[in-house]
């Protein structure tokens, strides 16, 4: 059989706006987030939300909705000025605030939510030399009284004043 | 010797135009959804959204965790399908018919055409330009490693396709920048520079092009060895050196056939196996 340029084309936008369509008639056509976070496989936590799938467009409205901390002390926690944002305080923002910071390898930003999220829970999660907490996180953290001696150890070292 | 009428070129252009104008609108809407002013009736996406490459870096995490990486969404993971299914038939066609980053490649080099003549695309000696080819395997690799690893879309950094689509945005990584002015000065010596040394998408459809169903195949019995085929590829490809073109590099723009440069009908064919061609 031979293939002509006009039918290539034809058969080109077939099978991309026909993929597309038929997906979305089946509602599994997004693009955008579901800022539903992926939850854990296997084991005892198994089904519940994971911390690490948390990403920089999340709100902490999204993060108090899929893991129950109030908006109040994530934006407590991380520094933000202004109380009527905490809600649409995207987690991403936090580069710009602490941009002073990255400049000397210390990152406070979407990493240091999905600790202190993971933290404030009691949920497993790797402890990354690169992740930074501000003062305010770390004092809520602490707080709170669940962490084991090495998470203390670790988010005392990994503290940084908010700019 | 019967003559083709060359009436088949404007097919691509139309494809490629309506891509290049629709991802523009897309990636414009996206920014003007963040002031409230998007356009009516249009979709509202980023652009890695749409990019079907934006699969190929997930399916690691996605078949590890269930999640996608950051920025990617299940619609790119929808269109890696819908792409694969046409490299399957057709190769690479997504590179040489819709890819608008290939597109404008191709714009800056007609202007390269006009500048440098027949040394346009001639360039670099062939034999490091065999060897630069496979180079967009290791780019490709390097990418799904270090993905893996972060789980961020980490090529963002250097995607010259994210940067020509968003050099508005604080978004674009000053070396995704770099990048992208490498690809403009370059294309006006090489034709696809990205395509041809870099691109990790490119790499990977361009496996299918040792399998797909529809191939470039040539008629040795008409062919006048005229080399208008060989000419006319935009990558570098000796059509007339053999009886079907199984090269990774091929994008599928049907340039070199009877129905755009070839002067023999029937000789230099788009078909499947059973098709006799002239
Ligand atoms: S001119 Fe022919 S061989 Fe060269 S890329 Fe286009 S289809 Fe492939």
């Amino acid at each position: 059989m031979k293939m002509k340029p006009s039918i290539l084309s034809l058969i080109i936008f077939l099978v991309i706006f026909g993929t597309v369509g038929v997906t979305a008639a089946l509602d599994l056509w997004k693009t955008t987030n579901t800022k539903q976070p992926a939850q854990y496989q296997s084991g005892e936590l198994a089904g519940q939300n994971n911390p690490a799938d948390i990403r920089g467009s999340y709100t902490f409205a999204d993060i108090n909705k899929a893991f129950g901390i109030p908006i109040e002390d994530l934006g407590k926690a991380f520094g933000v000025k202004d109380s009527n944002q905490y809600a649409a305080f995207q987690c991403k923002q936090l580069e710009t605030i602490y941009a002073p910071l990255a400049a000397q390898g210390k990152e406070v930003g979407t990493g240091s939510v999905r600790l202190f999220v993971a933290l404030y829970k009691g949920l497993p999660i790797a402890l990354d030399d690169g992740t930074y907490l501000p003062k305010s996180a770390v004092e809520i953290l602490l707080g709170k009284g669940s962490l084991s001696p090495e998470q203390i150890d670790f988010i005392q070292k990994h503290s940084v004043e908010t700019p | 010797m019967p003559k083709t009428k060359k009436s088949n070129t404007g097919y691509r252009t139309a494809v490629q135009m309506f891509f290049l104008v629709f991802v523009t609108l897309l990636t414009i809407n996206y920014t003007l959804e963040k002031t409230g002013s998007a356009i009516p009736f249009f979709s509202v996406a980023s652009i890695h959204a749409i990019c079907p490459f934006g699969g190929v870096v997930s399916i690691y995490q996605f078949i590890t965790t269930g999640s996608f990486v950051q920025k990617i969404h299940e619609s790119s993971f929808i269109l890696m399908f819908a792409s694969l299914i046409l490299a399957v038939g057709f190769g690479p066609v997504i590179c040489g018919w819709v890819c608008p980053l290939g597109t404008f490649q191709e714009y800056i080099g007609k202007l390269g055409r006009k500048i440098f003549g027949s040394r346009y695309n001639q360039f670099i000696p062939q034999l490091l330009d065999r060897y630069l080819r496979y180079l967009r395997y290791g780019v490709l690799i390097m990418v799904l490693y270090i993905t893996a690893t972060t789980t961020k879309l980490i090529f963002q950094d250097v995607d010259p396709y994210y940067a020509l689509f968003n050099f508005w945005s604080e978004e674009v990584a000053l070396s995704a920048l770099v990048v992208l002015g490498i690809t403009i000065v370059l294309s006006f010596f090489v034709e696809r520079p990205w395509c041809k040394y870099a691109c990790p998408y490119g790499a990977v459809l361009g496996i299918f092009n040792l399998f797909r169903i529809f191939k470039i195949r040539r008629s040795p019995s008409t062919c006048i060895n005229c080399k208008k085929c060989d000419k006319s590829c935009p990558m570098n490809i000796t059509v007339s050196s053999g009886e079907k073109v199984i090269n990774h590099q091929c994008i599928s723009c049907m340039k070199c056939t009877s129905e755009i440069s070839c002067p023999v009908a029937g000789t230099v064919e788009f078909s499947t196996k059973g098709e006799k061609t002239a």
